[in-house]
């Protein structure tokens, strides 16, 4: 009889893992096989006004019968009719037999229903039913885990066709998965600013190329550390750099705006690196990449720069960070889109932060430019992933003037690729070009 | 008495951005800087100065300078 309290719990609420008589009776349908879904209990229609009858019946036939209304509220289950045979449950003029005397009583039940002097209607196997929200997440679930094994099984394959992208129009991995070389956008008209250590104003890559700079660090913007001009040549290298050098920069005509925030070894304050957000924003650059910050909470003037950017049509595109934990300030910022690394089998990098993520972009092994005498190398970091979205935005920006701010951000993510992992991590997926 | 050290105060975009200037030299933050553009004040003060200026109408939030560090050029992974 304890047994019994299972039916009102059933393992759930409480967190006990208490076995129910439903959950027996489960099991042996479940090693019946026979996927009949019947519970093996029975149940009796009888006619009504005709419960007395029944019961009387019912006691003829030599079954133990419990009545409804001998408990409380006619709260009762078959659970909680002890050894009884049948319940009545006289309000609905319907009773249950149980699997035992079923089995006993079957062909003597069976008879009763067409004999005309019985009470009895119907007699029908009782079913198993399933709360619908139960099985469809059941089936939402199993639908989710499938397609995340599809999707990664589908993932080499894809890769392969980037791959092959990239060796017929020499451009970088990076490029290839954000499939800018089958761009036919530029990013022409649309200013990039890129905040950051400055840029090698001198290197041959961006002869000819419209360049505004502002440093706010109180060294000239001329970048002795590297780490800009590899941002700049990634969001707006050129479209064809000398010989056998691959296509490394998205947006190939934009004008770019260097503010130098972070000095030549690397560092930098929030007040410098507003100001340059605030120049930038006053210099109407539709497109604000920040491959910068710390792991601080979201600050709130960084907040109120984002919203202000957005409010003047640009949009301010941050590094999420690579410490392998919550997203950082900036790109913590509500207002501020947040970027995390995918590597080139693009799946997420191992260092990405997480948690609040726009997108995804590539971020491990970038080539790209950097001061002379080297000229190129290769980087890795969500720095290196916010400048393939900030050059993807200015080539969607050149689609449509009303492509701008918020806009622009919906448009991002709209466009995007989706990827087999939690948003948490790539967000709505790889950031992808304009065709 | 505290020390002096770099703020960053930000302010409600519906005030008018000199009378909350005024407002902040008033109670002794000296303003270094003013982010026309993005609604934000750079200036100094110590810690009983921060504390006044958050009552100051028109002031969002007052948050102390934060430092961002890259890293070197040669770091394997930077921000």
């Amino acid at each position: 009889m304890t047994n019994t309290n299972g039916s009102s719990t059933n393992g759930r609420g409480n967190g006990k893992l208490e076995v129910s008589a439903f959950d027996v009776m489960l099991m042996e349908a479940q090693e019946r096989g026979d996927e009949s879904l019947e519970t093996g209990r029975y149940i009796i229609t009888y006619g009504e006004g005709l419960q007395e009858e029944a019961a009387t019946h019912f006691k003829s036939l030599g079954m133990r019968t419990a009545d409804a209304r001998d408990f409380s509220d006619q709260a009762a289950s078959m659970e909680d009719a002890g050894d009884a045979d049948v319940l009545v449950l006289p309000e609905i003029g319907v009773a249950v037999i149980s699997a035992a005397a079923a089995g006993e009583r079957n062909a003597e039940l069976q008879e009763a229903v067409t004999a005309s002097d019985q009470p009895i209607e119907a007699y029908e196997p009782e079913y198993f039913a399933f709360a619908d929200n139960l099985s469809t997440d059941y089936i939402r679930g199993f639908r989710r885990a499938i397609d995340a094994l599809s999707a990664d099984a589908l993932l080499p394959e894809l890769q392969d066709e980037d791959d092959v992208d990239a060796q017929v129009l020499g451009a970088t991995w990076g490029l290839a998965a954000c499939r800018v070389p089958i761009s036919t956008r530029s990013g022409a008209g649309i200013r990039v600013a890129v905040l950051d250590t400055g840029m090698a104003v001198n290197h041959p890559d961006f002869v000819g190329r419209q360049i505004v700079s502002q440093s706010f660090v109180g060294q000239p913007v001329q970048d002795l550390h590297s780490h800009g001009t590899h941002c700049i040549g990634t969001a707006c290298g050129p479209k064809a750099p000398v010989g056998t050098t691959p296509r490394y920069g998205v947006a190939f005509q934009s004008p770019i705006f260097v503010g130098k925030v972070l000095s030549n070894s690397g560092s930098g304050a929030t007040g410098g690196i507003l100001a340059g957000m605030n120049w930038a924003i006053a210099n109407r650059c539709a497109v604000i990449s920040m491959s910068l910050g710390s792991q601080t909470p979201p600050q709130f003037a960084y907040t109120a720069a984002g919203l202000s950017a957005l409010s003047k049509g640009c949009l301010v595109i941050a590094a999420a960070g690579n410490a392998a934990k919550p997203t950082g300030a900036p790109a913590n910022s509500p207002s501020i889109f947040a970027v995390a690394s995918l590597d080139s089998n693009l799946r997420p990098s191992s260092f990405s932060n997480y948690g609040k993520i726009q997108l995804a972009a590539p971020g491990r092994d970038v080539f790209s430019s950097i001061p002379m005498p080297q000229r190129y190398g290769y980087k890795t970091g969500t720095s290196m992933a916010a400048p393939h979205v900030a050059g993807c935005a200015a080539l969607w920006a050149q689609t449509s003037p009303n492509l701008r701010g918020q806009a622009l951000w919906n448009k991002l993510l709209a466009t995007a690729r989706p990827l087999p992992f939690p948003a948490s991590h790539v967000g709505k997926g790889l950031v992808r070009a304009p065709s | 008495m505290s020390k002096t050290k770099q703020w960053i105060v930000t302010l409600s975009p519906d005030e008018p951005l000199h009378a909350v200037r005024c407002e902040l030299e008033a109670v002794g933050f000296a303003v270094q800087e003013v982010l026309e553009a993005i609604g934000v004040v750079i200036g100094q003060t110590d810690e009983a100065g921060a504390q006044r200026v958050r009552d100051v109408k028109g002031v969002q939030a007052i948050e102390p300078e934060g430092a961002v560090d890259i890293g070197p050029p040669d770091r394997p992974t930077t921000w």
